[in-house]
């Protein structure tokens, strides 16, 4: 709890001094270490947004979702053809449709808004970071 | 011909003006503020008025209900009347309005949203500032939270916690645009930049003044000095004569 919190905080303190971009790369960039607990991945996003904000985090970017080791989408889609692998979407209707989705980074009411789907990250054998806890649902609304 | 007093003249009343323009500009910030003020306080009046009205509703509604959130959980009519209602609220100035519970797991879920097209019913949202959220609803008592960027286009939320049985059982959010903001500023804004443009030709024309008293005291110096000597020319002596020798300075005695 206390760490979700310091985490929104962190990132409501970013927000104070930078772009909302730096804010997303930043929870976006928690987001991915949270779930696979690693820093040289493989991303996969049909995203120019993405692509652009991560660019300087030295992120590898792959052109074909099944050399990724996880995928971030924003279509129908890209989150069909990629069904193999862990998608994390930026809309959350496509979280709610796609069972490869295991979770989603969104904007709501101007307020960046994290989900992960407990049941979802168990059928990818995902143990996420216990720095996320609050944000894992059981239920999709 | 210049002399001390037009000097100083010229100088203090530079100086008055300069004040005025600088009061008049405070006094615009000032009025600025008071505008806002009274604006969110008059945009607060009636936020109050609908809350107090989806109050009534919700426990006239959902008496026989244990739970808010299973009377609009399982009643999708009764969800979209509470939406319709705090469609009322939203508009150019307020841009959100939408009502949550706190679940056992201290989650913050949606129960109506105002918004063209609402967001699920019991779908979680997380709070840009938590710990206020989590005040507010516990003490029960409304709350505006003020430190925004413009990067998500917020300028003001307020909290107004709808109280049952002396807890909150649900609690009424309201983000306030920036557009609120900016056209408060835009109104004040021409008259501020019409004193700043004052204040600049008032400084360039002191500049002026200065350069050319500086200007007019060495073309004077040059009149009265004997270039090749260095000393004091002829014209100097007609101005001494003309000014008349006063005597008796001189005289000791």
């Amino acid at each position: 709890m206390r760490y979700a919190v310091i985490l929104f905080l962190f990132s409501f303190s970013l927000l104070c001094s930078a772009s909302s971009e730096k804010v997303e790369a930043n929870i976006i960039t928690s987001m991915l270490k949270a779930v696979t607990n690693r820093t040289d991945l493989s991303i996969y996003t049909d995203s120019k947004k993405i692509n652009k904000i991560l660019l300087n985090n030295d992120t590898a970017f792959v052109k074909s979702c099944d050399k990724a080791d996880i995928a971030i989408l924003e279509t129908d889609t890209s989150v069909v053809k990629c069904k193999n692998r862990p998608v994390i979407t930026l809309r959350y209707n496509l979280l709610k449709i796609y069972s490869n989705s295991i979770g989603s980074f969104f904007w709501q009411k101007g307020r960046p808004n994290i989900v992960f789907i407990e049941a979802r990250l168990r059928d990818h054998n995902i143990t996420i970071d216990s720095s996320f806890n609050d944000f894992i649902e059981d239920t999709i609304w | 011909m210049v002399n001390k007093f037009n000097i100083w003249l010229y100088i203090i009343s530079t100086v008055i003006i300069v004040s005025m323009i600088v009061y008049l500009y405070i006094l615009f910030t000032q009025k600025e503020n008071e505008i806002k003020q009274s604006m969110i306080s008059h945009k607060l009046k009636s936020i109050k008025i609908q809350a107090s009205k989806l109050d009534s509703w919700i426990n006239k509604t959902c008496k026989d209900i244990e739970t808010i959130h299973e009377c609009v959980v399982h009643y999708p009519d009764k969800y979209k009347i509470l939406n319709d209602l705090l469609s009322i609220i939203v508009n150019q100035d307020i841009r959100y309005a939408f009502l949550v519970y706190q679940d056992e797991k201290q989650r913050y879920r949606f129960i109506g949203d105002g918004a063209l097209q609402p967001v699920s019913v019991m779908q979680k949202i997380d709070p840009d500032n938590k710990k206020t959220w989590d005040e507010v609803y516990k003490l029960g008592k409304n709350h505006t939270i003020s430190e925004y960027t413009k990067s998500n286009g917020l300028w003001l939320t307020h909290l107004s916690p709808l109280i049952k049985n002396g807890q909150t059982y649900v609690m009424l959010v309201t983000d306030f645009s920036i557009s609120l903001e900016e056209n408060i500023k835009s109104t004040i804004l021409p008259i501020k930049h019409i004193l700043l443009y004052i204040l600049g030709i008032t400084l360039i024309i002191f500049i002026i003044g200065i350069i050319q008293t500086i200007m007019y005291l060495y073309a004077r110096k040059e009149s009265y000095t004997d270039q090749l000597t260095g000393l004091s020319n002829r014209n100097y002596l007609r101005k001494v004569i003309e000014r008349g020798i006063v005597y008796h300075s001189y005289i000791v005695f």
